[in-house]
């Protein structure tokens, strides 16, 4: 029996190299740098031009700055994780700009799936 | 049906996890377990082929029966809504794998008998297919093994691939061991070998097109054919049953397996097979109500051997945990599995691809075979 195991064994040498230690899946990008976005006062991401034709506040533009490691959020998406205050001594880069895009308004994502965290095993 | 104890090859870990197998540990002791093997003659393999031939028979004559009857139907626990869809799937046959493995007691002489089947999530499905024929190979190369689980899987796909869209889905949740992930992969690795086009996608990365009302990868691509280790009953219960519903009445996505496999998996079916076949030597008596005497209480739905329990002469004797029984249990009598060795009582997994038995699996655990059991390879003497 000769068996071409390619997606197998890639699949398991992923896991094995992780620790099978896994960060839950995330599409957002995350900040290689210090990173400093703009969002409005909730914190919602906002494209950059806003802080920058804007005095700092004004018109309900704020940057958020992010360390590193962070996730850097859709276009209306929440920023988590950072803050309003620069930290000091911190330089900060924009976000690439990769990651100026909306998410797809017309897609929900996240309707399945949930009953494996609540049963865990999915095998029969 | 003889166990034989064995020396584990040296490196077993490094050779089991060069196939894939990288959740061969387990708390006391690995889940890949080639300290034994099971030795069958020809004609105990014989046996166990026909039950399985003969045990798919029934279950195609209680699917019909359950199809055919709103009554029978509404014992299984599934939402209303979905009836018609079932039933409609079950008269179209869409493409599927139509796999599935019969979990069977059998002692080496007299009768398998049949204590499930599991036939929409099945796993054990890599060690069963791919390591097992790899360790003997190995350690007893001029034996046999009952076992051509991936020729069959492979062979099955290309007889579908002429009905199916050009990209097929494998789609799977995250697990902590990587069983899922690496079960998923293989099933990739198999539909493959057939010539499908394949896209790899987390359950969770789904997502539901409100405008052009279908399912969508990560590309935000329509996906039009899904393989989905993750079962019926818990889609059709969670945020996107709804669009599932509208999606399986506009049936444009063929779902592998179909959506009439949450019939033939759930344990609803036993009691039904019962009654059309009352004293089928491959049957135990099953009931919706607590019998007589002693008997195995299984949840319809349960996984891994979750919530089972034993019961004798009216007091539990043994039970697993979990989160399972909110829809209700079947009562399925006692089976006394042999206890091949100290501890050691075998469930054989006798697995069929679209009707044809084609190979077997070995789990030893204790009285109720759970997710702590051990996988134990097999040869065929003579």
């Amino acid at each position: 029996m000769r068996i071409n195991l390619k997606w197998t064994t890639a699949m398991a040498a992923a896991l094995l190299a992780s620790g099978c230690n896994r960060a839950k899946a995330d599409d957002n990008w995350t900040a290689d740098q210090d990173t400093a976005i703009c969002t409005d006062a909730q914190g919602k991401r906002l494209p950059d031009d806003r802080c920058r034709q804007t005095r700092v506040g004004g018109g309900g533009a704020f940057w958020y700055f992010l360390g590193r490691g962070r996730a850097i959020p859709f276009y209306g998406e929440r920023a988590t994780g950072g803050s309003f205050r620069p930290a000091g001594g911190t330089r900060y880069f924009t976000a690439p700009s990769g990651s100026a895009m909306t998410r797809s308004a017309a897609i929900s994502r996240g309707g399945f799936g949930a009953s494996a965290s609540r049963f865990g095993s999915v095998h029969a | 049906m003889i166990r034989q104890t064995l020396t584990p090859r040296p490196d077993w870990q490094a050779q089991v996890e060069a196939l894939g197998l990288i959740w061969h540990a387990g708390d006391e002791r690995p889940y890949w377990d080639e300290s034994a093997c099971y030795r069958f003659t020809r004609a105990q393999i014989d046996t166990i082929e026909s039950a399985t031939t003969e045990l798919y028979r029934l279950f195609l004559a209680a699917g019909e029966a359950v199809v055919s009857d709103p009554a029978l139907l509404a014992r299984f626990a599934i939402p209303p809504a979905f009836h018609d869809p079932i039933r409609e799937a079950w008269e179209a046959e869409p493409p599927s794998l139509n796999f599935g493995r019969f979990d069977l007691g059998y002692d080496g002489s007299g009768a398998p008998k049949l204590f499930e089947f599991n036939c929409d999530t099945p796993t054990s499905l890599l060690e069963a297919a791919v390591v097992q024929w790899a360790w003997k190979d190995a350690c007893f190369p001029a034996l046999d093994q009952f076992n051509s689980l991936h020729e069959a899987l492979v062979a099955r796909w290309a007889e579908i691939a002429p009905h199916l869209p050009s990209t097929l889905h494998i789609a799977h949740v995250e697990d902590v061991a990587g069983e899922d992930a690496v079960t998923a992969a293989y099933v990739r690795d198999t539909a493959e070998a057939a010539g499908i086009t394949t896209v790899p996608i987390l359950m969770e990365r789904i997502g539901w097109h409100h405008e052009a009302h279908c399912f969508v990868d990560d590309a935000d691509m329509r996906i039009e054919a899904m393989f989905k280790l993750y079962p019926w009953e818990w889609l059709v219960q969670e945020e996107f049953a709804v669009p599932l519903l509208y999606n399986l009445e506009r049936g444009d996505l063929i779902w592998i397996e179909p959506i009439w496999k949450m019939i033939w998996s759930n344990k609803a079916i036993l009691p039904i097979l019962w009654d059309l076949f009352p004293g089928h030597p491959n049957l135990l008596p099953a009931s919706y109500t607590i019998p007589d005497g002693d008997a195995v209480a299984k949840p319809l739905l349960s996984r891994e051997g979750a919530n089972v329990s034993i019961r004798k002469s009216g007091s539990i004797l043994a039970e697993t945990p979990g989160h399972y029984g909110e829809e209700g249990y079947i009562y399925q009598s006692l089976y006394r599995l042999p206890e091949a060795a100290p501890g050691c009582f075998p469930v054989l997994g006798s697995w069929v691809v679209d009707g044809a038995a084609v190979g077997m699996g070995i789990r030893e655990d204790g009285l109720i075979t759970s997710n702590t059991a051990r996988f134990v390879p097999h040869v065929i003497d003579g």
